[in-house]
């Protein structure tokens, strides 16, 4: 020990010093170092050290003044361990001299923290001799000052943990809450309708895009504003919306949510929408924050609405205006529609027949005819078609019944007038046929009947000139004459009336017919009956047409020899039988340079017996183009004829598309 | 025996039986006619029966001339038994008809008539048929 003299104000202010100088440490070392040097400097020390048990229970030097190398020379001792154990476990302090490496009184202190002794601080001089109690005093009240502060500086160092980690907390916190305010955000912005948070009195506290689009302002703009007076403010007429009956006003009072449909909102600009919403209050406890509007525009829907309701008016006015039997029936026979025409019958509307079923309405139609088909129908899922007589009235209808989706849909038409006029038309048909067949026989018999008597007039004439001759006198013989002429004109005329008549009743049989070669063949037999004349021919080639092989024969004989008749006088006769295009449709002529007609009574010119030269000239009955024009017209063509007195004559025909059509047309 | 070659007209008509013998007559063919009104007349000749019943069988007519028109029994059904039967079938028979409709030609031809005449208009051309009517059956 120096010759330094204790005196306790010097120790006392030292320790103040010490003990107000620690306050200001932040760390455990440093502390440490600080008491370290604190006790070398004032109190003389030689040395320090601190010891603790480790997590093992091993004891271990640290923060040691000394150097390691004396530090574990000189204090890893086994009797150096046992001071400290002895220290850590009683709490006292103890004094043991150890050679560092020169003996030095060391005092063992108890440093505690928290009532336990949580290390032990070892001071050492330099000297054999005891540490005086003063001194001793000293440095226990340094140790636990080191106790106390190790505690505080401790505290703090966890106090500091704590709060890194609240903050830590917090940040987390903040970052979550500020992604889900995020999230939000997001939601309410891109939400299609309208969310609009209203603070007790009405008042716009928060307002999502589409609301404030939907209603013309801007999102900022509306905050603050009474959201009533804002866009609630009228009926859709115009009048004023009191606020004492708005539902949203009465949520926020009542305090339950209401959901409206069918009122409408008002945008900045004046015009107005329809719109749905709920408003829902936002209480706490029983304490009202305000409410929760949320609205959508529902013009489209409106809109929607009203077409659609068109539509069924339209749909309903067709229904309406069908003028047949028309209904529908469901898979258990119950009407679903019936049309007006149908129901009013029996004197009903449309809505006395939904839902009521119909064998039950009408038992009388139950095993007949029209059960047994709308059964078939349902179950076959077969389209029916029949017929049936009206069981009320004398009607007669053809129903059709069509399924579909498990219905039935009827539809029944009256035909009453169809199958009257049918039946005339049959009845008439056959009177037709029966008429034209008796025509027939007729006319084949009377042919008969006719000609027997002629033939005897002509005949017995002809015997009479013949055998008595001589005992008549010329004028006689002429008489004669004219009564076998009058016979004979007389049974021309009725094979010509036969020929008309073969020509009606003929079956007609279609087949490609040579025109030209007929006329060439027709033109040869007339030069041959009369090989003195001279009539050049001019036939055009290769003419077909699809016609009656027999009919078209009679009808260019009678043109032709009728062309070759009327140019008998004529110097050089020219026959031509040819065809030309005229509007699309191919016309056949048979032309000569004979005689002509007045074309004045062309109108007669093919009424049968009417002739337009006098028999003296040229012969005939005046039959031959009457037959032409039935032969022409049962081809469904047309015949008429241009002539000029002297110059000649052309007569045109056109032959139409056939089919077989049945005689008697 | 040619002398015994006679004809059967079967003609309802009076005028027509005139005309025929007249026609005849200027045809200068000397064979008898026997006429027969009906149908039913003609047949009962052929077969000797009815008001004929006394009449050899044998003696049978050279020509046939046969009016399809006739009243009681139609002209094709006396044809028909004519030709059906063995004994007359083959006497030869002219049908003469005023009619030239195709129907008619259509079952006679059916039948088996060969020939077919119209009745003609006027006598001289009558007479000509008869001439060659002589040729081909009587000579």
């Amino acid at each position: 020990m120096s010759d330094f003299q204790y005196y306790q104000p010097q120790l006392f202010e030292a320790f103040i010093k010490a003990s107000q100088y620690m306050v200001r440490l932040k760390t455990q070392q440093d502390m440490r170092e600080h008491l370290s040097k604190l006790v070398m400097t004032f109190f003389a020390a030689s040395w320090t050290a601190f010891a603790k048990r480790d997590e093992k229970g091993l004891i271990i030097i640290y923060d040691s003044s000394l150097s390691d190398k004396l530090t574990i020379q000189c204090l890893s001792a086994e009797d150096v361990n046992k001071t400290v154990a002895d220290v850590l476990d009683s709490g006292f302090l103890a004094t043991q001299v150890i050679a560092v490496p020169i003996p030095s009184m060391t005092v063992f202190l108890p440093v505690i923290e928290e009532y336990q002794t949580a290390s032990v601080m070892l001071i050492g001089h330099q000297t054999a001799s005891p540490v005086v109690s003063d001194l001793l005093n000293i440095y226990l009240a340094i140790a636990g000052l080191a106790g106390e502060t190790s505690e505080r500086l401790h505290n703090e160092l966890e106090l500091n943990r704590h709060r890194t980690q609240l903050e830590e907390l917090v940040k987390e916190r903040t970052a979550e809450l500020t992604r889900v305010k995020h999230q939000n955000e997001l939601i309410l912005n891109s939400v299609g309708e309208g969310i609009c948070g209203l603070d007790s009195d009405g008042r716009i506290n928060f307002v999502n895009p589409s609301a404030a689009k939907m209603i013309g302002w801007k999102p900022e703009e509306l905050i603050g504003l009474d959201g009533h007076a804002t866009f609630h403010h009228s009926h859709s007429d115009g009048c004023a919306y009191p606020v004492e009956d708005c539902p949203v006003r009465l949520a926020l009072k009542g305090a339950s949510a209401k959901a409206v449909a069918d009122e409408n909102f008002f945008r900045k600009d004046g015009t107005r929408f329809p719109v749905e919403f709920t408003v829902t209050p936002i209480k706490e406890g029983s304490r009202e924050l305000g409410a929760v509007l949320v609205f959508r525009d529902i013009s489209e829907r409106k809109q929607a609405e009203e077409e659609l309701k068109r539509s069924n008016q339209k749909i309903n006015e067709i229904l309406d205006s069908i003028q047949e039997d028309f209904y529908v029936l469901d898979s258990t026979w119950k009407f679903i529609f019936a049309s007006r025409t149908f129901t009013s019958k029996i004197g009903k509307e449309p809505a006395d027949f939904v839902g009521h079923n119909i064998w039950q309405m009408f038992p009388k139609h139950i095993g007949t005819d029209y059960e047994k088909n709308l059964r078939d129908a349902m179950e076959k899922k077969e389209i029916r078609r029949f017929e049936i007589g009206g069981k009320y009235t004398n009607a007669c209808y053809e129903m059709t019944v069509f399924p579909s989706q498990g219905q039935v849909i009827i539809l029944g038409s009256d035909i009453t007038d169809r199958k009257k006029a049918e039946e005339s038309l049959e009845n008439y048909a056959n009177n037709l046929e029966t008429a034209n067949k008796e025509l027939e026989a007729f006319s084949y018999s009377v042919s008969h009947d006719l000609k027997a008597p002629l033939r005897a007039m002509d005949s017995f004439s002809e015997i009479l000139i013949e055998d008595y001759g001589d005992k008549i006198d010329e004028t006689g013989r002429d008489y004669l004459n004219r009564i076998r002429k009058a016979s004979q004109t007389m049974s021309q005329l009725i094979n010509d009336m036969l020929k008309l008549s073969r020509i009606v009743r003929t079956e007609i049989q279609i087949d490609m017919v040579d025109l030209s070669e007929m006329v060439k063949s027709i033109a040869n037999e007339l030069q041959a009956a009369q090989p003195g004349r001279k009539v050049k021919f001019v036939i055009k080639p290769d003419i077909l047409v699809n016609g009656d092989q027999g009919l078209l024969d009679i009808c260019l004989k009678n043109l032709l020899e009728n062309a070759w008749k009327f140019t008998a006088n004529s110097t050089e006769a020219v026959i031509e039988f040819g065809a030309m295009q005229r509007d699309g449709q191919t016309v056949y002529f048979v032309k000569d340079n004979g005689i002509g007609f007045d074309m004045t009574y062309s109108d007669k010119l093919f009424h049968p017996f009417q002739r337009l030269h006098s028999g003296n000239e040229y012969p005939g009955t005046g039959i031959g183009l009457a037959i032409v024009q039935r032969i022409v017209r049962r081809h469904h063509g047309d015949i008429w004829g241009e002539s000029e007195i002297n110059k000649g004559t052309t007569f045109y025909f056109t032959i139409g598309n056939i089919a077989v059509d049945p005689p008697g047309n | 025996m040619t002398t015994d070659k006679y004809v059967l007209p079967v003609e309802d008509n009076p005028d027509d039986v005139i005309l025929t013998q007249v026609a005849f007559r200027k045809a200068e063919i000397a064979n008898p006619l026997q006429v027969t009104a009906d149908g039913v007349a003609a047949m009962d000749f052929l077969f000797c029966r009815g008001r004929y019943a006394g009449r050899d069988p044998n003696d049978k007519p050279a020509l046939i001339l046969l009016d399809i028109k006739l009243p009681l029994i139609n002209g094709v059904q006396v044809f028909q038994a004519i030709h059906e039967n063995t004994d007359t079938s083959n006497i030869p028979v002219i049908v003469l008809t005023s009619s030239m409709e195709a129907s008619d030609q259509r079952i006679c031809n059916h039948l088996g008539v060969t020939n077919y005449l119209q009745k003609p208009a006027s006598l001289s051309k009558f007479i000509e048929i008869v001439r060659d009517m002589k040729f081909e059956w009587l000579d």
